[in-house]
């Protein structure tokens, strides 16, 4: 292991670590553009500038590699002096339009420029004027505000292999760029976005949306399928302006794919249920004497977006009631990355977490069978599920029904048939823990205000057990997780999520509460 | 009585007869009462008849807002957002969106200032990078309902 000195500290290394990396584990802020700890270091943009004593130049630090007895100088008048002059070539053709830009905030350009420049140019002739263009149907590129870094061209070369943009043109008019018929549409685009450090490309959904010190940061868990990238979620006045994939080398590394980006305009959609329909305090008592009658009188549907906290209280409801849980899913196109990175085909959040609790994940074929039969006279339904769609047979059947109670999102037309209706909080809205396909327990945050009369699951599946007689109060989200998971709390659980077992069968065997 | 500190007490307790006397007849206070009202008489008047007359606001006076427009008519505004930021009353609301002329990218949608949180401090002033925003020297500011006072884009850019 060789032993190296930064700015006076020894520090012992594994072989090969870059000396960026030594700063950094040294928490050293070194200031960069071109690296990226996901990516290939390309010590292109020169801003990381260290001294050395191996050479008598100032050396790159994100491409320069530790070697025994190495002597690293972080600060001083020489390094600054360096970094300064790198930024002033920099800036030469950078338009400086931080007041329209939408990178203005968050921006590397700006944090450095305003660190290590005072504020003055010596440049008097014209800048170049590059293309403000679409690179594909997500992704506009501000050409003049490029810096050449090339992280959006390695990140689509070696993250996800399509390789679509490349550096065009040579010198002062140097830029990324896409061929003319092959448009920035790979399934991981919009990360080029994330991590360009200046507003070249910018994501068309958050254009002109908010500044991005007006809005408010929450870390939560995509529900968009079962790998679960931990992401951060930015809100202003309660609407979600956009969500970024938040760092979890467990998970999702540095990245997530568009499909989680996009699609969380059912939160606020036209279809949301908003207002709880029917009665809904002698829902219990309905159940219970419907229940009563025999075993499997009373069914429920669920689905596998519900989170653990739902699915234990669900079990609850189902061993008191003596009824089947039929759980609606959903499939999909499972998808690899050139680096491995994958996609899941289950693009429900929990299924493993809905396994933990009740063992197996049953489908919903018998409680359509019953409901069809007859057999079962009380269908309560808990879905959390955006743009579920109930089988055409179901929704005939359930006309047969003597009580159907829906707990939903959004409109259907079950939830036209149905006797009580209480509108339910989405994925956005509510507290819970997602279990991700490789049984990684994980914590979802809410990010706004519910909607309407919107109201938790799990409020409300406590409040059926109370007037069961099963439970005595409602108890908050995290008392019913903590009573589900003995061994785990919330602030176990972490911003990083915990890992109960190696698989996600090995989780069905991790001890339940009580009930 | 020790309330020396009562407006027209004496220090010196005045001599004689004759000046006790008009002491005691309050004569010396109401002489100078009436010299004041006499004063303020041919003083020139503080009121004016307003609305019929109004005050000539002096130069600098902070009172409504004006979206300022280039000599194309084209709103100078880029909704960059900067007074919404300098505001300390947060009463200016924004909405971006892409910009209908060639030689920017973006301009504002919507443009909103509640006249009732305004606090009148010229911040958004100091703050615009392209002197779009300025306060006019109009203070008559009527209106019957609380949505009135909220100026929209055509408001602001109409005063």
């Amino acid at each position: 292991m060789p032993k190296i000195k930064i700015d006076g500290k020894e520090v012992e290394v594994v072989p090969g670590t870059r000396v960026i990396d030594a700063c950094d584990h040294e928490g050293l802020d070194i200031p960069r553009f071109c690296y990226h700890p996901g990516l290939t270091p390309a010590g292109n943009c020169r801003m990381c500038l260290v001294k050395v004593s191996n050479s008598r130049k100032l050396e790159v630090s994100c491409v320069y590699p530790c070697s025994e007895g190495l002597e690293v100088t972080t600060s001083g008048p020489e390094v600054e002096a360096g970094r300064k002059a790198v930024l002033e070539y920099m800036l030469i053709n950078h338009p400086l339009d931080c007041p329209i830009c939408d990178k203005a905030g968050e921006c590397q350009l700006q944090d450095n420029t305003a660190e290590h420049r005072d504020g003055l140019t010596r440049f008097v002739d014209p800048k170049v004027v590059k293309d403000t263009k679409d690179l594909g149907p997500q992704i506009k590129i501000w050409g003049s505000r490029c810096i050449s870094c090339t992280r959006c061209v390695r990140f689509c070369e070696e993250v996800v292999g399509t390789g679509e943009l490349a550096m065009t043109q040579r010198g002062d008019h140097q830029v990324a760029d896409v061929h003319p018929e092959i448009p920035l549409d790979n399934p991981m685009s919009l990360n080029v976005v994330d991590i360009c450090p200046v507003g070249a490309l910018i994501d068309k959904d958050f254009l002109y949306a908010s500044r991005v010190w007006f809005t408010k940061r929450t870390d939560t868990v995509c529900a968009g399928c079962s790998k679960g990238c931990n992401i951060v979620a930015t809100v202003h006045q309660n609407d979600i302006k956009r969500v970024q994939p938040r760092e979890n080398h467990a998970v999702n590394h540095y990245w997530m794919c568009d499909a989680g980006r996009q699609g969380l305009d059912y939160v606020k959609g036209p279809n949301r249920l908003k207002l709880h329909r029917g009665d809904r305090k002698t829902l219990a008592a309905k159940l219970s004497a419907i229940a009563a009658r025999g075993p499997a009188r009373v069914g429920i549907l669920a689905s596998t977006y519900a989170t653990v906290e739902e699915a234990y209280l669900l079990k609850q409801v189902a061993d008191q009631l003596g009824a089947r849980v039929g759980f609606i899913g959903r499939g999909g196109d499972e998808w690899t990355a050139k680096n491995g990175w994958k996609i899941e085909a289950d693009k429900t959040p929990n299924r493993a977490g809905v396994a933990m609790v009740f063992g197996a994940v049953e489908g919903p074929e018998a409680i359509l069978a019953g409901v069809q039969s007859g057999a079962i006279q009380a269908l309560l339904v808990v879905n959390g599920m955006p743009g579920a769609t109930y089988a055409p047979e179901l929704l005939a059947a359930a006309k047969k029904l003597e009580l159907l109670a829906v707990c939903d999102i959004e409109k259907s037309p079950l939830s036209e048939a149905a006797h009580v209706v209480i509108a339910s909080t989405t994925w956005a809205e509510k507290d819970g823990v997602y279990v991700n396909s490789t049984g990684r327990v994980q914590r979802i945050q809410p990010l706004i205000v519910s909607q309407g009369q919107a109201r938790s699951d799990v409020a409300t599946l406590q409040e059926i057990l109370v007037g069961l007689g099963v439970r005595r109060a409602v108890l908050s989200t995290e008392a019913v997780f903590t009573e589900a998971v003995p061994a785990l709390d919330y602030a176990k659980v972490g911003s990083q999520g915990v890992v109960l077992a190696s698989s996600p069968e090995a989780t069905t065997t991790v001890s339940l509460g009580a009930k | 009585m020790a309330n020396d500190d009562r407006v027209g007490s004496r220090d010196v307790e005045p001599k004689g007869f004759l000046a006790k006397t008009l002491m005691k007849l309050y004569v010396p206070s109401v002489l100078s009462g009436m010299k004041k009202t006499m004063e303020y008489m041919i003083r020139p008047k503080a009121t004016l008849q307003y609305p019929e007359v109004k005050r000539v606001t002096r130069k600098g006076y902070r009172g409504e807002h004006r979206l300022k427009q280039d000599e194309q008519g084209r709103m100078k505004c880029v909704a960059c957002f900067m007074c919404q930021t300098a505001c300390p009353a947060e009463c200016i609301e924004i909405t971006a969106g892409p910009s209908p002329w060639p030689d920017r990218d973006k301009a504002p949608v919507q443009f909103r200032i509640d006249m009732m949180k305004c606090i009148y401090c010229g911040m958004c002033e100091e703050a615009c990078p392209c002197d779009a925003i300025e306060l006019t020297e109009t203070y008559t500011q009527v209106s019957t309902s609380r949505e009135e006072k909220i100026y929209d884009i055509n408001r602001l850019l109409s005063n």
